[in-house]
């Protein structure tokens, strides 16, 4: 075990790191990267081994782990899970050689906060450093902690459902926008000339770009003022149905008609009736107004497995993203992915003539 | 052979822009299906048709409705619609934004195509699936 070697200089906190790696030659590149070229106030502790790590652990106040999956004897994801045990709440990101699907997965599943390729690592600190600053910032308790391993739908529902007060910065290839959520709730979102509504989904549908969330700042105006469950499951739609007229748009320029769904939605009074949210090992994240909870999680997660059947017998799909249910005067919507499953229950009210 | 009832209904789809395969099952397990992409084979289709019928028996005890879902996968979605005699069409479709004011036009079609009773009714799903029991998830309030 080496004690840190560069001790912080600014005022402002510092991130304490412990590395966990057997490649002296890796560790000498993060350290050089992290603390000499970027943040030298970053103070990195390492551990060759385990037992070292442990260590390193009972002497020194750490925000976050940085774990090499290949090392020798005990295998990183056998530690992963031993350390979380003992430490549920320590942010612990994952490195590894080679990351396959399977133990991305297993890895996310027991609590990894990130799973990065260590080839792209050692070649692209500067893509990665945002990452590792938002996991170390991450509060001991609440949701941030899980700000990489959760996609972007999913950080604005963690800050809505632990009544936050933020701003969530998105920038993509060609374009930034912003998410403003004031106490939980969503009260503005912009881009590219964009407000309201409109932007959240079409910020929703960004393919690709970074996100890290900033302390709150008063936008120049509100443009939002939806409950925050139903404006983001209604974005979850509208982007699918966004990409694909900005798709045909591409292919032949067609003046689009709204969709039926969309219509429909945007006449009627909808509101919400109840809301589950569950974790991929099915506890209940957050209930609202669901006497019965525990059996929403129960039909979420058959769900999760029918969908998972559905996609083996027609791979030319793609994964699953959810089920809408649509009666009359009722939609229910199940957000169904292997990390967080969601049950919400809206009643619309045709619009009186 | 006696024409499936809606034969013709499934044959219909085939014209209609983002419609990759469609099927009908009947409450006495009868399909007719037709595939217009081959990364959607008959034979799977016919698979999923049976995993909707369960999907839809299971939401339906849970008083949570079922004639009409839309499952949205990654690069399309499967839109299905049930009859009041369990009759259970379905609608491969990609995601053309187009095919909104179609899926609604076939689906009207499908709802009023008089058919009639089913020579051996039987329920439509088994109790139990080979992912276990279906669950009990509830009710509406």
């Amino acid at each position: 075990m080496t004690s840190p070697d560069s001790p912080p200089t600014r005022s402002r906190p510092s991130h304490r790191i412990l590395l966990v790696d057997d490649s002296p030659d890796f560790i000498e590149l993060f350290k050089d990267h992290l603390v000499k070229k970027r943040d030298p106030s970053w103070i990195v502790h390492t551990a060759d081994n385990y037992a070292e790590a442990l260590n390193c652990l009972k002497a020194n106040q750490v925000d976050l782990v940085v774990l090499d999956i290949n090392m020798p004897v005990m295998d990183g994801l056998q530690f992963l899970t031993m350390l979380k045990r003992s430490r549920p709440a320590l942010p612990v990101v994952l490195l590894s050689g080679i990351v396959t699907p399977e133990k991305r997965d297993y890895a996310l599943q027991h609590g990894a906060a990130l799973v990065l390729d260590k080839i792209d690592v050692a070649g692209g600190f500067e893509s990665i450093y945002p990452a590792l600053e938002a996991t170390a910032e991450a509060p001991a308790e609440g949701f941030k902690g899980m700000v990489r391993q959760v996609g972007l739908m999913e950080l604005l529902q963690m800050e809505c459902l632990g009544r936050k007060s933020s701003v969530l910065e998105i920038k993509a290839s060609n374009t930034d926008g912003r998410i403003y959520i004031s106490e939980g709730s969503i009260i503005h979102a912009e881009i590219g000339g964009i407000f309201g509504e409109k932007a959240l989904a079409r910020l929703y549908g960004l393919k690709g770009g970074e996100f890290h969330l900033a302390a709150f700042t008063q936008p120049s105006r509100q443009t939002i003022d939806g409950q925050w469950e139903g404006l983001l499951m209604e974005a979850a739609q509208a982007s699918d149905e966004l990409a694909g007229e900005l798709a045909a748009k591409e292919l032949g320029g067609v003046d689009l008609e709204p969709s039926v769904d969309a219509a429909q939605l945007g006449e009627a009074d909808r509101r919400i009736e109840e809301i589950v949210l569950s974790s991929s090992t099915n506890d209940i994240l957050y209930q609202w107004n669901a006497p019965h909870a525990e059996r929403r999680v129960t039909l979420l997660d058959w769900l999760l497995v029918k969908s998972a059947s559905v996609g083996k017998l027609l791979p030319a799909l793609g994964r699953a993203d959810r089920l809408e249910i649509r009666e009359a005067r009722s939609r229910v919507i199940c957000l169904l992915q292997p990390e967080r499953k969601m049950f919400v229950r809206l009643s619309m009210t045709p619009p009186q003539a | 052979m006696k024409e499936h009832p809606f034969q013709a209904w499934v044959e219909k789809t085939a014209k209609y822009s983002g419609v990759l395969a469609c099927g009908v099952r009947l409450a006495n397990q009868s399909v007719a299906i037709k595939s217009f992409d081959e990364s959607i084979p008959e034979a799977r289709l016919q698979e999923v048709l049976q995993c909707l019928a369960e999907v839809a028996f299971t939401l339906r005890n849970s008083q949570l409705g079922s004639s009409r879902l839309r499952w949205v996968f990654e690069h399309g979605q499967l839109q299905s619609a049930r009859r009041l005699d369990g009759a259970i069409a379905v609608l491969a479709m990609n995601k053309d934004p187009n095919a909104a004011p179609a899926i609604e036009e076939l689906f009207a079609e499908f709802l009023n195509t008089v058919s009639p009773a089913p020579e051996m009714p039987s329920l439509s799903v088994p109790e139990t699936t080979e992912a276990g029991a279906a669950p009990d998830s509830g009710g509406v309030q």
